[in-house]
């Protein structure tokens, strides 16, 4: 159910899935008009989360290196250093 | 040749080419090896190396002979090639122009393949039902493969096109040689725990030698074990390692890994506007016609002339009251005709009546008991004698029984 669904970060899978159920729950037309406006408030905030994470304009992209004390780090991976280092 | 004559490189060539092509030990000949760096070039022609243990000889086959073939050659094969030896001049490179091909059984590596593969597969671990499913949309990918190769600058460059706010983890790795195998599975173990959604095991084109170390034992069952699930993008479409029967998807190549896990942003936003207008468009109707509702009910009589309809009902109400009235007094009338008729009946059978008569009726005095003939009563006994107008108690003196009666 997705109404009750509390948590502090969602997936933008989550949020695709809630905002499909959502509009799918209320094509049903089986809601009083109290629960399809809960339903459509909860909408607008999943649409707003997934159009947030579309809009996330950076990428993150980074590296796993090892440390010399045997653990391991991320690192941010820059394509250019690779490049100079080929050569 | 005058050995102070400077050639030019074509020149040269052409020597060399003219050497070759007139010496006739050259000019039809079987050669055995291994067949490998196979490639079909979209013209239908098929560029390969044949090789044994100490040399290499490279080779191509034309289309209309490529067309004419009864079996399809493999990385790996052995195979025997008839052919002549020519000089391709652009690369100064002597080849073998193939006629013909025939399989001369398979190859070690292809036995040593063959042999994994079945082995694992016998032992379930290419089940389709226990492929994971892939992520939709995958908010973290970790990409096991090196970072200094082609298939890393090809899944970012996808990725990034695909959907710009991509997080990719780059778990780096060898992808060739003797310890790659061990170094790929410490990597997928990195990756599994890495916190990412899905992994890809990616490694650019190779040789079949170079991507050899992807049909390894240890890779297939790291691949099992990994909690995320793993889609392999190994060389090139057409080549098939144990860790892709292994993974969970495979993708061609890594760009084709790129584009089947990250998610194409364009499309994304086009289904979110469409469940934005689907959204409203709902609701807007949702309320129209709850609207709509509202009016037809305001539309109606006791709305529009709620006097109208009160008089009617008070008109309703002074009927029924009338009804109700005429219903009990006739109900009255019946019951008071019914109560005549039976006061009749009981005075008729009333037997005080009879006693009117100058008939008794006798009790024994202390019971009350009813006495209908004489063996009820001793002498001696009080009795009492009811008549019309009281009762007398008597004494009974003596009994006589009436003549006749026994």
């Amino acid at each position: 159910m997705v109404l009750s669904k509390k948590k502090d970060k969602i997936t933008f899978e989550e949020a695709f899935k809630g905002l499909e159920e959502v509009v799918n729950q209320l094509e049903s037309g089986n809601l009083s008009l109290d629960e399809s406006l809960k339903y459509f408030e909860e909408g607008i905030s999943f649409l707003r989360t997934c159009r947030g994470r579309l809009q996330d304009a950076e990428s993150k992209i980074e590296i796993l290196i090892s440390q010399e004390d045997g653990e391991f780090c991320q690192k941010p991976f820059d394509g250019d250093v690779i490049k100079e280092e080929q050569e | 040749m005058n050995s102070l004559k400077v050639y030019s490189v074509q020149e040269i060539t052409r020597y060399i080419q003219d050497l070759i092509k007139n010496d006739p030990n050259l000019a039809f000949i079987w050669v055995r090896g291994e067949i490998s760096e196979l490639k079909v070039h979209s013209s239908g022609h098929m560029y390969f190396v044949l090789k044994d243990e100490a040399a290499r000889l490279r080779g191509v086959m034309f289309r209309s002979r490529v067309r004419g073939l009864r079996f399809k050659p493999a990385a790996g094969m052995e195979i025997f090639v008839l052919g002549y030896i020519g000089l391709y001049e652009r690369n100064g490179e002597y080849q073998i122009y193939a006629e013909e091909m025939l399989p001369s059984g398979p190859g070690e590596l292809y036995v040593a393949f063959n042999e994994l593969k079945s082995r694992l597969q016998a032992e379930g671990l290419f089940d389709v039902n226990k492929k994971r499913p892939i992520p939709p949309y995958p908010d973290k990918i970790a990409i096991v493969t090196s970072p200094t190769g082609a298939a890393i600058k090809d899944i970012i460059t996808v990725s990034k096109r695909r959907f710009p706010p991509v997080e990719l983890l780059i778990v780096p790795t060898l992808v060739q040689g003797k310890d790659a195998p061990e170094e790929i599975v410490k990597a997928l173990r990195r990756a599994d725990a890495s916190g990412a959604d899905v992994i890809i095991l990616a490694r650019g084109g190779g040789s079949a030698e170079e991507l050899w170390c992807f049909n390894d034992e240890r890779i297939a069952r790291a691949i099992r074990t990994c909690v995320v699930p793993v889609v392999s993008a190994v060389g090139h479409e057409t080549d098939y390692t144990i860790a892709d029967f292994a993974a969970d998807m495979r993708a061609p190549t890594p760009s084709a890994g790129a584009e089947m896990l990250v998610p194409d942003i364009r499309e994304l936003m086009t289904s979110l506007n469409l469940y934005e207008q689907r959204l409203f468009y709902i609701m807007r109707r949702r309320i129209e016609l709850m609207q709509e509702r509202l009016q037809s009910i305001q539309n109606r009589r006791i709305f529009l002339r709620p006097k109208e309809m009160i008089d009617g009902m008070r008109m309703d109400l002074d009927r029924l009251q009338e009804r109700k009235f005429r219903a009990i007094q006739g109900r009255i009338d019946l019951e008071k005709e019914n109560l005549k008729a039976i006061s009749e009946k009981l005075a008729l059978l009333n037997p005080l009546s009879t006693l009117n008569r100058g008939y008794s009726v006798t009790y024994h005095f202390s019971s009350g008991e009813l006495i209908r003939n004489i063996k009820q009563v001793m002498v001696g006994e009080i009795i009492e004698v009811m008549l019309t107008d009281g009762s007398i108690i008597c004494k009974v003196n003596e009994k006589k029984v009436r003549d006749g009666i026994e």
